[in-house]
């Protein structure tokens, strides 16, 4: 069943269930190279694998970029 | 020449290069590996920004060597709460606990806000982070920044990206006169010529960014402000001679020619 979410700020419709470690590797992202938030509570890296995101959920993928 | 016993200390630890680069506006990220070598730097700022799944890029962290102490700043944040927020999510990818705080709310100069920069600072330090807060050089906002626990004060010479040089040099003099804490010049620094002038007025450490990114050749500009730094470093340890209106004789003025 698919679920919609807010993923980085846009409307999201994922295909099915999914946890944060399969969104990421979907993206071609490395888990240590990224932050999580979802609802406004950071997801610590070792919990990926485990936490399901939610239909109705926020979602935050971030990241270090060139800054002062 | 390295002058013994001159290290800076931040939070207990041991900093060779007073030095501090950001890793923005490089047309190539590849460069920063070489402008880092050329600077000698320890310390290099990032921010934290949402990854864009339409254009996605290489992270940053490939570019910086591991052996850097990573700044994360918390730009974009316009209130304190945001500033906390940012802080707390740059702590989770596991970069240590070092935060540069920027709080900024007007867009023209990106001048910092002074009032919830102290707040985050005094939010975060008890949390445990090692808090660098930019800010407008104002003494009694430096002195709050300090109560609080911030580890540095960080005033800017004139604004972000603006390369105008030391604007402020006479509030950040103040500053640097009355703070206990190590000062750190941030912004506006686009000339070694200014770096040097902020180091031989006591200045503890210079950051900045656009002057070495956005120069022509940005490994070049990096040697460039390491010896500027090092160079006003050495003048301030040395003691500046005093200045007078009038001149006085470099050479003896023996009178035989009376």
């Amino acid at each position: 069943m698919s679920i919609s979410v807010m993923l980085n700020g846009k409307q999201t419709v994922l295909e099915k269930t999914e946890t944060i470690g399969d969104l990421l590797r979907e993206k071609g992202l490395e888990h240590n190279k990224v932050v999580v938030e979802v609802n406004r509570n950071i997801i610590k890296q070792h919990q990926f694998e485990q936490f399901t995101i939610k239909n109705g959920d926020k979602v935050e993928v971030l990241r270090f970029v060139g800054g002062g | 020449m390295r002058m013994k016993d001159d290290d800076l200390i931040i939070a207990g630890k041991k900093i060779r290069s007073r030095l501090i680069t950001g890793s923005g506006k490089y047309c190539n990220d590849r460069l920063i590996k070489d402008v880092l070598d050329a600077a000698e730097c320890d310390i290099i700022t990032v921010a934290m920004r949402r990854i864009d799944f339409d254009r996605p890029q290489e992270s940053i962290l490939n570019f910086i060597p591991k052996d850097k102490t990573l700044l994360p700043n918390t730009s974009g944040a316009r209130s304190a709460d945001e500033a906390v927020r940012i802080a707390k999510l740059a702590q989770a990818m596991g970069c240590g606990n070092w935060i540069k705080i920027e709080v900024i709310n007007d867009q023209k100069y990106l001048l910092p806000d002074n009032i919830e920069t102290i707040k985050a600072t005094e939010v975060l330090v008890k949390e445990g982070f090692v808090v660098f807060p930019y800010m407008c050089p104002d003494l009694a906002s430096a002195r709050r920044l300090v109560d609080c626990g911030a580890a540095a004060v960080m005033p800017l010479g004139a604004p972000i990206g603006s390369n105008r040089g030391l604007q402020t040099k006479d509030m950040i003099e103040i500053i640097i006169n009355e703070i206990s804490v190590p000062v750190i010049v941030d912004a506006g620094i686009g000339r070694p010529s200014h770096a040097a002038a902020a180091m031989e007025m006591g200045a503890d450490a210079i950051l900045l960014n656009t002057a070495i990114a956005a120069s022509e050749d940005p490994v070049k500009m990096a040697y460039a402000f390491k010896c500027a730094v090092k160079a006003g470093r050495a003048a301030y340890k040395a003691g500046l001679a005093g200045e007078s209106y009038f001149a006085s004789a470099s050479s003896p003025l023996t009178g035989f020619l009376s």
